[in-house]
């Protein structure tokens, strides 16, 4: 009802699909999302998107760094992608564990990376210092299969467990 | 839209509570109402009673609805997003086909990892289409010619500069009732004859026409929706098939460089 109300001119829909977060995320827009099987130097670390391989990472928890070609892909497809620093106690890593959802959502440790943990979804990225902080909950709510992502949906298994060589071995 | 009041209509037992409410010492108690307090205080609780019967009443009749009925705001049959959510599934599931054709006849990963990603993805939007009718109260299948919605956004087409007539000439059924850019039957059987490199080729050479027509639907989908969600759908999947055409282009021309190369 509210929609015609705006005129019944699709211009002014509001596309974004987002709700209001009490708190600030970096936002990326106008990510390309073209295939490539070679490296990508990525503006973010971690990357929120770009280029990617056409070869996506399977969702879940990774206990090892992954490449950023491979989960790139699965952000476009709506997953979230939590990273923390290989210093991080055992006991947050048990904690962001138990956050993490069992479907579109990655979970894994990344060295280069500004705050003891960060949360990404495609074009959108916070910083947390805690596992405990409730911030991460509720972007996850917020942007996983939601946002700007640009396939939401689409699979985020059957495809590669991080040991598949970009140009597909 | 029409809103039957029926005989338990929530409505009318909002305003039976109120009455209760607001009558109740009255019948108990005798005239006690009329007793205790001053005529002028008394006016205020009935005025305030009645406003605030009104407003249950009001919001009675904004929040509920018969579930049988549409929302009002939902797209009615003969809407371009009506027909956008129809062919669109039609269009996604002839991909969804090819792709799964190709994963099977080739062992490039490179070729079974974009088949995987097509038919998943475009499975699951068929899933999201097939949904919103659902919602809407309107069938899955229409009595329409397939296009037609289209119909505004062609007529726009062709009042601008005609930078788009190309695009406007491959915008038309075939004559086998074929939604621009779909595989003919011979296009599939051909496919399903073939194995490795070739079904790659094909499979690229289809699925590039397949998609070129899907961004020209989607975009007039974005631009004749009065709805958020298909805006916003039809706009990220125009995005996402371009991204995918480009893909496609240059696996193409892999493989016609290797097979100069080759000799």
């Amino acid at each position: 009802m509210v929609l015609l109300q705006r005129g019944g001119d699709s211009g002014d829909l509001d596309t974004s699909g987002e709700g209001a977060l009490p708190f600030e995320v970096a936002e990326y827009d106008d990510l390309s999302s073209v295939h490539v099987t070679t490296p990508v130097d990525y503006d973010q670390s971690p990357p929120v998107g770009g280029p990617h391989n056409p070869i996506w990472l399977n969702c879940g928890t990774y206990p090892n760094p992954i490449p950023n070609e491979n989960v790139v892909h699965s952000m476009e497809h709506g997953a979230v992608w939590i990273t923390y620093v290989p210093t991080l106690e055992d006991a947050q890593v048990v904690a962001l564990e138990a956050i993490t959802p069992s479907t579109f959502a990655v979970l894994s440790p990344y060295a280069d990376q500004g705050s003891p943990i960060v949360v990404s979804a495609w074009g959108r990225q916070m910083e947390a210092d805690s596992a405990r902080d409730p911030r991460i909950s509720e972007f996850i709510s917020e942007f996983r299969l939601g946002g700007v992502a640009p396939e939401p949906g689409a699979s985020c298994d059957g495809a590669s467990d991080g040991t598949i060589p970009l140009d597909g071995g | 839209m029409r809103r039957r009041f029926r005989r338990d209509n929530p409505a009318r037992r909002g305003l039976g509570v109120a009455r209760a409410v607001s009558w109740g010492p009255a019948t108990s108690g005798g005239d006690a109402l009329e007793e205790t307090v001053p005529n002028w205080r008394r006016a205020t609780i009935l005025l305030a009673v009645a406003v605030a019967a009104l407003a249950a009443m009001l919001l009675v009749t904004v929040t509920t609805h018969d579930p049988d009925e549409a929302d009002s705001a939902f797209p009615v049959e003969g809407s371009a997003d009506a027909g956008f959510a129809r062919d669109m599934q039609v269009h996604h599931a002839q991909a969804v086909e090819m792709a799964l054709l190709v994963r099977d006849r080739t062992t490039d990963p490179i070729i079974r990892a974009i088949a995987y990603d097509i038919a998943t993805a475009q499975q699951q939007q068929i899933g999201q289409m097939f949904a919103w009718l659902e919602l809407w109260r309107l069938p899955q299948t229409s009595t329409d010619e397939p296009m037609a919605w289209m119909a505004p956004s062609m007529e726009a087409m062709e009042q601008s500069d005609g930078e788009h007539s190309a695009t406007l000439n491959d915008m038309t059924l075939a004559p086998d009732g074929r939604m621009p850019g779909m595989a003919s039957a011979e296009d599939l059987a051909r496919l399903s004859d073939l194995e490795g490199v070739s079904a790659e080729e094909l499979f690229l050479a289809l699925m590039i026409r397949h998609h070129e027509a899907g961004v020209v639907m989607a975009e007039a989908a974005a631009t004749l929706t009065t709805q958020a969600p298909v805006r916003k759908f039809a706009l990220t999947l125009a995005a996402a098939q371009r991204a995918e055409i480009k893909q496609m282009l240059a696996l193409q021309q892999d493989r016609t460089s290797s097979t100069q190369s080759n000799g």
